[in-house]
């Protein structure tokens, strides 16, 4: 290990140090007193935690700036196992902006449900640099340890309400999915190291190409595409989703929903065009075979959800379907640039628009009775009662839905461009038309937000905190540039996928 | 692409059909080798430790199970530990800050458990 090699994990070591700065501050936050009208003391209150959130957004705004500051050479570092390119910046700033969001988010909701502790901040911090170093990951080994870390940080993240047995359910969904998915991918990895003798990407790809491919090469690739599978809810592996997605406290959803799955696309796209790039074609085949079915199964099954919590995770379902696609049409063709890039921006549209819109769900659980469950009905009329909260959901709904104008249309458009490039137009075509499938269950909800009477009136408390409004306008106001201004972002990716495939 | 001939795929559904066989053979064989003798102790939870006297599902204090977690940390540290002790020589001065590092992130761990009350029995 060379000093210089340092450079390379910066981003991730300001994590690591916001989140033991975290453990050591918290349990010396003391509690507030109580006060009744004539000032003297009756009790104690729950500690103010402001500080943590401070030290959590500044580890993940300096993470970012440290990433782009590092950016400009491209190497690799610790004997080849960890990258310092483009592309893992691209990354690792979209995970860390992922991650200064769910603070934001965050704060206000747990404290609304009297549980706001700092291990949250240091959990998702931990899945974090998980993710950052799987986006960076060039080795099979330092891919696995990352992706354990980001898997075990939310599962316990899953279960963070540990009092409420629907979080737990989830957590233990999770987890039972979770490790039976990490345990299939580990047997495909120790058949690429039983096949080749390497573990590093590059090496692989070598050892394949000078010895020709062979059936358990094809296996394994088909076996830690199954594990990543599962993290990115492809369906036949989907069916934990919906209930981790409803179980888990709704910031957490809004994580999962995003981070885990950017990173093992990051992952999926890394792996496979450097160390399988000879496979190139039979993996294309297993991505699109899987995207078909996973389009399918995610809008059919969006339409009957009643629930809208439960509506977006099958929308979450849905858009895997369509970043496979983009993979699928990647190996189908010698040419990977074009789907390649397209599942890049549509990567980061996806990001900003999933996280908004779980986010306003955050806020209505955060303001409201228990009573409020997510459910159909209890959006009747919201565009009266919290007009903002309408505005911004109609809005991320229809970014989702993909209505020009907005990051969900230039994400879709650029995607669905590279299929049609791969000579994949009967793909293209379903992907289109299962979009609009997609609408009607998006734009119901816009409907019953704007145009129903509410069947019973629900109770407001708080007015919407700081950090929740600051976190739907910056996603708000992303997903509108994205989908007006896109060259920056397209400038960012051409500039990151050409950085790996080089 | 890559399109492997016959005999390669016969090839590894050899290799997956020898590896599950040799599983099931050599449990099978201990199975017939192994000498057996029956007896009422051989039966117990634990063989030469305390008699059992109730259910083994008894609720535990949740503290139990903090303390083995920490245990099992430091348990592990100590694995980490005795290779580097070995090739300290070799690894030179990096090897010893990183091995520092890696205390300081377990004792922040230990120091949390601490400050939560982890160690007050009550």
């Amino acid at each position: 290990m060379k000093a210089s090699d340092i450079i390379a994990v910066l981003p991730e070591l300001v994590l690591l140090v916001a989140a033991l700065a975290i453990l050591m501050v918290e349990p010396f936050l003391k509690p507030r007193l109580q006060k009744d009208e004539g000032g003297a003391v009756c009790g104690e209150l729950a500690p103010d935690r402001t500080a943590i959130l401070a030290i959590a957004l500044t580890g993940f705004a300096a993470s970012v700036a440290v990433a782009l500051f590092v950016s400009g050479d491209t190497r690799t570092v610790f004997s080849g196992m960890l990258a310092l390119d483009y592309w893992s910046v691209f990354f690792k700033v979209l995970f860390g902006i992922t991650g200064f969001i769910t603070m934001l988010i965050s704060s206000n909701y747990l404290e609304s449900h009297k549980r706001h502790m700092g291990e949250f901040y240091a959990l998702v911090i931990f899945a974090v640099i998980g993710l950052d170093l799987m986006a960076g990951a060039r080795d099979f080994i330092l891919f696995y340890v990352a992706f354990e870390l980001m898997s075990i940080s939310s599962y316990l993240l899953a279960a963070y309400f540990r009092y409420r047995t629907k979080s737990n359910e989830s957590s233990v969904k999770y987890f039972l999915t979770g490790s039976f998915a990490s345990a299939i991918m580990l047997y495909g990895i120790s058949l690429v190291y039983g096949e080749t003798g390497v573990t590093n990407y590059h090496g692989v790809a070598v050892a394949i190409a000078n010895r020709g491919g062979s059936a358990a090469v094809l296996f394994s690739v088909v076996l830690i595409g199954i594990g990543l599978a599962f993290k990115v809810s492809a369906a036949p592996f989907h069916m934990w989703t919906p209930d981790v997605y409803q179980g888990a406290p709704t910031p957490v959803t809004a994580f999962f929903s995003t981070g885990p799955k950017t990173g093992a696309f990051a992952v999926f796209i890394a792996a496979f065009v450097m160390a399988f790039p000879g496979a190139a074609h039979n993996w294309g085949i297993f991505f699109i075979v899987l995207s078909v079915v996973t389009m399918v199964v995610g809008n059919l099954f969006g339409l009957v959800q009643t629930n809208i919590k439960r509506m977006l995770a099958y929308s979450s379902i849905a858009h895997a379907g369509y970043l496979l696609a983009g993979l699928g049409a990647m190996g189908w063709t010698a040419d990977t640039y074009p789907a390649g890039m397209g599942v890049l921006v549509y990567l980061t549209a996806y990001t900003f628009m999933n996280l908004g819109a779980f986010g306003v769900l955050a806020y209505l659980k955060a303001q409201s009775p228990d009573k409020f469950d997510f459910s159909l009905k209890h959006f009747a009329g919201l565009a009266r009662r919290s007009p903002w909260a309408a505005i911004l959901l109609s809005l991320f709904l229809l970014s989702l839905t993909g209505i020009p104008g907005t990051a969900g249309f230039i994400g879709k458009f650029y995607v669905f461009g590279g299929i049609v490039k791969a000579d994949l137009i009967w793909l293209a075509v379903l992907g289109v038309v299962l979009s609009a499938v997609s609408a009607y269950y998006y734009l119901r909800v816009v409907i019953y937000m704007f145009f129903k009477e509410p069947e019973e009136e629900l109770t407001f408390k708080a007015p919407i905190s700081g950090g929740m409004a600051a976190a739907l306008a910056l996603t708000a106001a992303a997903t509108v540039l994205i989908g007006i201004i896109p060259s920056q972002l397209w400038d960012a990716v051409v500039r990151a996928f050409g950085s790996l495939t080089q | 692409m890559v399109s492997p001939t016959i005999d390669l795929v016969i090839e590894f559904a050899l290799m997956l059909a020898i590896g599950a066989a040799m599983a099931i053979l050599f449990l099978f064989i201990s199975h017939l080798l192994a000498p057996k003798s029956k007896n009422p102790n051989k039966d117990q939870p634990y063989e030469c430790g305390v008699v059992p006297e109730s259910d083994a599902r008894a609720p535990m204090n949740v503290h139990y199970y903090l303390v083995a977690v920490l245990f099992v940390l430091f348990d592990l540290e100590a694995v980490f530990i005795y290779p580097w002790a070995i090739s300290l020589r070799e690894l030179g001065t990096s090897a010893l800050v990183e091995m520092f590092v890696f205390i300081v992130i377990l004792l922040v761990g230990y120091f949390y458990a601490w400050k939560k009350g982890v160690f007050e029995w009550e």
